[in-house]
């Protein structure tokens, strides 16, 4: 039976056009249920024969829930308890419209077997399809299309003894149901029937309509979307994205100070901005400020602003920074956050399980605390849990929000790492098994045929003496190399690059997967890969005496290490050596060894000074940051001892050779994909980047000319003191602070001056050699691919400028993140090695502040702030001296680069919620400063309750 | 177009019919041919109909769709018409055969509906008052010919307009004098035009001999030397007054024709409106039951 749809749209033009569909009925849509005899199930039923009952629903039953629950409640339906549900495609449809997320969401469920989701076609339905009478609102139909179907349902199964349960928190629905005899439900009455899982209760999402009114302050109401999209066009607004202390993207960076301002909007928001007038912009930022906001947060990740506001101090007379307030918006970045309930707003008495509201902080201290409502307060306590939040009416001083679960006790090294995936969003699920399908079918046992040669014009290096080099303990080799005497006296050099792209390929749900990771993700314990493993460790993997496909970028370099000429091909290689850094490093030393690839390290070794030296004499920055590596212990894990990570000969050698290929290739991509050529680049800082530093360093004598990066290296090589050789690190390490971060982008966005790689000194710059932990390599090699084989066939995907471009803002999004969460996982790590330890350390001090400074360890790379108070915000003996940018108490001076002894310890704040660094004033010793442990003058006991417990915990296992 | 050909026996013998009021086709001088109209067959329109007088057959689509405001009439909106006789309709249309008929039919249509005797209400056209206004296409096609045409048309277009829903807007006030407004994209929100029965229908009497005659056909329209058509709305009021041909028409006669016009449109409208509004009741009752609505579209024919 055919209908027709039809509905009215507006075009872009701002024309209207109507759009007519035509719509099938028919009547062979099975109920899926397994009870069922009549319907021809075309796919095995899938809604179980006995579904459950519960105290208040006391009849089997199936759920059919409304749009609403699934808008408010998902959280609930993604439980696992709740099962046999009848998903309408009406519903199905609406949610799609309103909300794309939690549509994929729905659409995970329902592929998920065990779950017992089913989506039933109401819409085709000969018996369930509506036409909308006239009148009629589209949110009426909708709701009488899911009582019909429920009814449909209700009469399909009375035979069985199976009722249909309609899920609406909607009142209304709920009454025109009874009205016709149709089972209906809240979706909280519902719950507290499930006596089997109470923890579902706390789910609920936070009823809309809470009238707190008690609540003082009160926001003001947003404009509505035409407003601000009219406002934003004629530029009485602006339009950005809400980076709280942080560097804003917007063009300018216009400060919103204060709760009030901020107008109900969380982290991450697209808002639209008023900007205030001029008297109200920010002349100075006073002290108060940096109080608020955390200064532990707000130093490191984000120097530049601190630093911007330091400036600001130092010049009273400015204009000031432009200051707004936002009105509206654009888009909400709303998503689960992880973090603590806070143990002071918990007023129950111990064991009640009577639903209180507490208040929730999220691990992200920039996002406001959210209100939530449990019966489970006491259990949570001392728990990481994960909360969403509902919504921010305009009478509430917090977000409304609901528990979702539970990741386990703080403290513990999994629950922590979990959390610090989750919060810098890193996709750390399994692979699903739709990824895992695109594996080639023979898994481990897959080889290289004759038939890769033959077919795919591969050249066969199996010959040539491959090897690889990489650290220790490394399994996904993505490089290897060779290198080979000529008649001429030239060398032939080959980079080879695992072939990621052999088993790949665009449109596979493996492929989706790798773009959405974008990276492999490096934590101190574990790796998350972004490939999966058996491709990545094995398959892909440049693996010594296995044969593998390749990536070849093959040099012929003279004596000069000039390149006389570059050729590409894919191949086939057999790797004859892995080494780690150190073999390799004592090959090379070893004069005994005399055999072809040792010789072959020698020759690439000795090119790869040169290159290096090139490099340098081009500009190159050599630049240094603290990093440290932990011995774990071997069963629990846990980092008995932090070193600084070595960097040997040959770990330069195979850094310049990737360089090299790298370059080689972005040349050869651009110059076939001018438009579409994914390439990276390193934009030069801003000179008033390194302004403090520059200060800092005048104190010294030393002077930082930032005029090139040729220019910065050569200071950067004379910054030396006589007397103290880590201070030419110490500067390097600062320098690095104020570097721009490099960024991934398409070669048809920017001007071809933009592309400079400022920290490389290179014009043009890609990256093409890690493939099977990045995936703008992936990218890369489908490139040079086309690039070099004339019959490739490629989809629109490598050619798409818009679409290149929102892939690059993606990877670097995940890049930052990636890099992050590593930076995470060693802080994590940090803190475990000093938890319950107290230790004294040389500490150098990089940042002067008001009331503190902040001291680097280069023993473990850390670093924090010295208060020079016994807390923050107390009155201090010292006084900060602005002229020379130092502390000053009685005769003890504190100023840039000076050698300190620091306590450090680490401490749970009040709450032992937030394990922190903290670092005492040990040397010099200055009364009421010094307010060390280690001599028992202390009252707060590093540690407090969470972590006693933590540790009683550990006893009993 | 070709000067018709017609020898001088045929046209005696229709002169010689009409005089003693029985014609070709055994209809009196004043009555219709058998009347065929239905609305609603185009979905992708806002308003369609196709009407079948006799042998003519002619479909009408009506569009609408935003456009900035006429200067002059600032708070209102406007029609456009625009006829086209399909090459099918007749050999003589072929390639530009038609363009002068396309004119003068399109000419006469734009007469009657677009201006104050129309009747509809061009003021609730208006979106934003000397911004933007809702604009009604008028598009018919001929696709066949059989005299009469523009009575048979603009018939049509009636019932076409009557089946119209233009989509509700709402405006949004964004201050300092500016607006915007959205679309509902509901098409059963949209509303109809206003006062669309107020619009007038066309009846064209054709003197052959001393006598007049309407709905002729085409050998008919051949013999006729001049003819009057008058634009009469559903109260019988006189819209507007064309007169065709090169022929002369006596002022007695003239006020006489336009009196039988006007008497005649006024009892077609009444019969033609109760009919369009009993058939809309039915399809709204149908749909209200969810029962599919089924259109007779192109099988309607002369039974």
């Amino acid at each position: 039976m055919l209908r027709s749809k039809s509905f009215v749209k507006r075009t872009r033009k701002g024309n209207v056009v109507k759009v007519v569909k035509e719509h099938y009925l028919r009547d062979d849509i099975p109920c899926s249920s397994q009870a069922c005899t009549i319907c021809e199930q075309h796919s095995p039923p899938v809604l179980s024969r006995t579904p459950r009952s519960t105290t208040n629903i006391k009849y089997p039953h199936y759920i059919i829930p409304d749009t609403n629950v699934f808008m408010n409640q998902l959280d609930i339906m993604e439980h696992p308890a709740i099962k046999d549900v009848i998903v309408l495609q009406t519903v199905r449809e609406e949610v799609k419209h309103l909300s794309l997320p939690i549509y994929n969401r729905i659409n995970a469920i329902l592929a998920d077997t065990n779950r017992r989701f089913y989506m039933f076609a109401n819409e085709h339905h000969r018996d369930t399809y509506l036409e909308k009478l006239k009148d009629e609102t589209p949110n009426d139909r909708n709701d009488r299309a899911i009582r019909v179907a429920t009814q449909w349902y209700a009469n399909h199964l009375k035979a069985y003894g199976i009722e249909a349960l309609m899920l609406s928190d909607d009142r209304a629905n709920r009454e025109k149901a009874s009205a016709t005899a149709i089972k209906s439900s809240t979706v909280r009455n519902y719950v507290e029937g499930m006596k089997d899982v109470p923890e579902l209760l706390d789910m609920l999402a936070a009823p809309k309509d809470n009238s707190v009114d008690k609540d003082k302050i009160v926001y003001e109401e947003h404009m509505t979307a035409a407003q601000v999209a009219n406002g934003i066009k004629k530029g009485n607004l602006v339009q950005g994205t809400l980076n709280i202390s942080q560097h804003n993207v917007l063009e300018r960076t216009i400060y919103i100070l204060g709760r009030k301002n901020m107008n109900r909007c969380i982290q991450g928001d697209i808002v639209a901005v008023e900007i205030l007038p001029k008297e109200q912009w920010k002349k100075n930022t006073s002290l108060a400020v940096e109080d608020e906001e955390d200064e532990e947060k707000m130093f490191g990740e984000e120097a530049l602003d601190i630093k911007m506001k330091d400036a600001d101090d130092n010049n009273p007379e400015e204009v000031g920074e432009p200051t707004g307030k936002i009105v509206g918006v654009i888009r909400k970045k709303w998503r689960q956050y992880c973090g603590f309930i806070v143990k002071k707003s918990v007023h129950s008495k111990a064991g009640s399980t009577a639903p209180e509201n507490v208040i929730f902080r999220a691990i992200d201290r920039r996002i406001p605390g959210i209100k939530i409502k449990t019966t489970q307060a006491h259990s949570l306590l001392g728990s990481r849990i994960v909360v969403a939040v509902d919504s921010w009416p305009v009478n509430s001083v917090l977000p409304m929000g609901h528990f979702v679960k539970t990741l386990g006790s703080s403290g513990d090294r999994e629950t922590e790492t979990e959390v610090l995936l989750l919060e810098h969003d890193v996709p750390y699920q399994e692979f699903s098994k739709r990824v895992l399908d695109d594996l080639p079918i023979e898994g481990d046992q897959w080889v290289v045929t004759d038939q890769h040669l033959k077919n795919e014009n591969r050249r066969d290096l199996r010959h040539l003496n491959v090897c690889s080099i990489d650290p220790p303990g490394c399994t996904d080799i993505d490089d290897a190399l060779h290198v080979k005497p000529l008649e001429n006296g030239n060398y032939e050099i080959g980079v080879h690059i695992a072939d990621v792209t052999y088993f790949v390929k665009p449109g596979q749900a493996m492929n989706e997967e790798a773009a959405n990771r974008g990276t492999s993700v490096y934590l101190v314990d574990k790796r998350i890969d972004m490939l999966p493993s058996l491709l990545g460790t094995n398959l892909c993997s440049l693996r010594s005496n296995v044969e593998r496909l390749a990536f070849s970028c093959i040099w012929e370099i003279n004596e000069n290490a000039e390149i006389v000429n570059v050729d590409f091909a894919k191949s086939v290689i057999l790797s004859k050596h892995s080494f780690t850094y150190e073999e390799a490093q004592n090959r090379i030393d070893d004069d005994r060894m005399q055999d072809d690839v040792t010789k072959g390290i020698r020759v690439l070794n000795s090119i790869a000074k040169k290159l290096r030296q090139k490099r340098i004499d081009r500009g190159a920055l050599t630049l240094s940051s603290p990093e440290v590596r932990f011995n774990l212990e071997n069963d629990s894990q846990d980092p008995v001892d932090v070193e600084m990570k070595e960097l040997k000969e040959t770990n330069a050698l195979v850094e310049e050779f990737m360089l090299l290929a790298n370059i080689s290739v972005a040349e050869k991509i651009y110059s076939k994909f001018p438009m579409s050529a994914l390439l990276r680049k390193h934009t030069a800082p801003p000179s008033n980047n390194f302004d403090t530093l520059r200060k800092a360093l005048s104190e010294v004598d030393i002077s930082l000319n930032v005029e090139s990066s040729k220019a910065l290296a050569d200071s950067l090589d004379e910054a030396v003191l006589p007397n103290d050789p880590y201070f030419n690190k110490l500067v390097r390490i600062m320098t690095t602070r104020c570097m721009m971060q490099a960024q991934y982008f398409c070669s048809g966005t920017e001007s071809e001056p933009e592309f400079r790689h400022y920290g490389l000194a290179t014009p043009i710059y890609t990256h093409f050699t890690s493939p099977i932990r990045r995936y703008s390599d992936v990218i890369v090699h489908r490139l040079l691919q086309a690039s070099i084989d004339p019959e490739a066939i490629y989809g629109q995907e490598l050619i798409d400028k818009t679409k290149m471009k929102e892939l690059c803002d993606v990877l670097n999004h995940r890049h930052r993140m990636a890099q992050q969460a590593g930076r995470s996982s060693v802080e994590l790590y940090t803190n475990m090695f000093f938890k319950n330890k107290v230790q004294i350390e040389e500490g150098r001090v990089i940042r002067i502040l008001k009331n503190g400074f902040v001291v680097l360890a280069p023993k473990y790379g850390i670093e924090s702030i010295v208060y020079t108070s016994k807390k923050p915000g107390d009155p201090s003996p010292f006084e900060y001296i602005e002229e020379h940018n130092s502390l000053v108490t009685g005769d003890v001076v504190i100023k840039m680069f000076d050698t300190v002894k620091v306590e450090i310890s680490v401490e749970g704040d009040e709450q032992g919620m937030r394990q922190k660094m903290r670092m005492r004033l040990a040397e010099p010793f200055v009364e009421g400063v010094s307010d060390l442990i280690s001599l028992g003058n202390n009252k707060r006991k590093p540690e407090d309750d969470a972590d006693s417990n933590q540790k009683s915990k550990k006893l009993k296992e | 177009m070709p000067a018709p050909l017609i020898s001088p026996a045929e046209k005696s013998y229709i002169i010689q019919g009409v005089e003693s009021d029985c014609r070709a086709d055994g209809r009196g001088r004043l009555e219709y041919r058998h009347l065929v109209l239905e609305n609603g067959l185009l979905s992708q329109t806002s308003g369609s109909a196709r009407g079948r007088l006799g042998d003519s057959d002619v479909l009408v689509g009506i569009k609408v769709e935003i456009g900035d405001i006429e200067q002059g009439q600032p708070d209102q909106g406007r029609v456009v018409c625009n006829v086209e006789c399909s090459p099918s309709a007749s050999q003589q249309f072929e390639g530009h055969g038609a363009d002068e008929l396309n004119n003068t039919l399109t000419l006469a249509l734009e007469r009657l509906l677009c201006g104050p005797q129309s009747g509809l209400d061009l003021d609730k056209l208006c979106i934003i008052p000397g911004r933007q206004c809702w604009v009604i296409y008028v598009d018919a096609i001929v696709m066949d010919c059989a005299g009469n045409l523009l009575d048979c048309i603009i018939m049509t277009t009636r019932a076409a307009l009557f089946d119209t829903r233009i989509p509700k807007t709402e405006i949004q006030d964004l201050g300092e004098g500016e607006y915007e407004f959205e679309v509902m994209d509901d098409v059963e929100d949209a509303e109809p035009i206003g006062n669309w029965d107020r619009l007038p229908i066309a009846v064209t009497l054709y003197k052959i001999g001393d006598r007049y005659v309407i709905d002729p056909t085409t050998i008919e329209e051949f013999s006729s030397e001049v003819t009057l058509t008058v634009g009469v709305n559903k109260d019988g009021a006189i819209c507007g007054v064309q007169k065709g041909l090169n022929g002369s028409i006596d002022p007695s006669l003239l006020t006489e024709m336009i009196q039988t016009a006007a008497t005649l449109g006024k009892n077609l409208i009444e019969q033609l409106d109760a009919k369009l509004i009993k058939d809309d009741k039915a399809v709204q009752e149908k749909r209200m039951r969810g029962e599919p609505v089924q259109k007779l579209g192109f099988f309607a024919a002369v039974f």
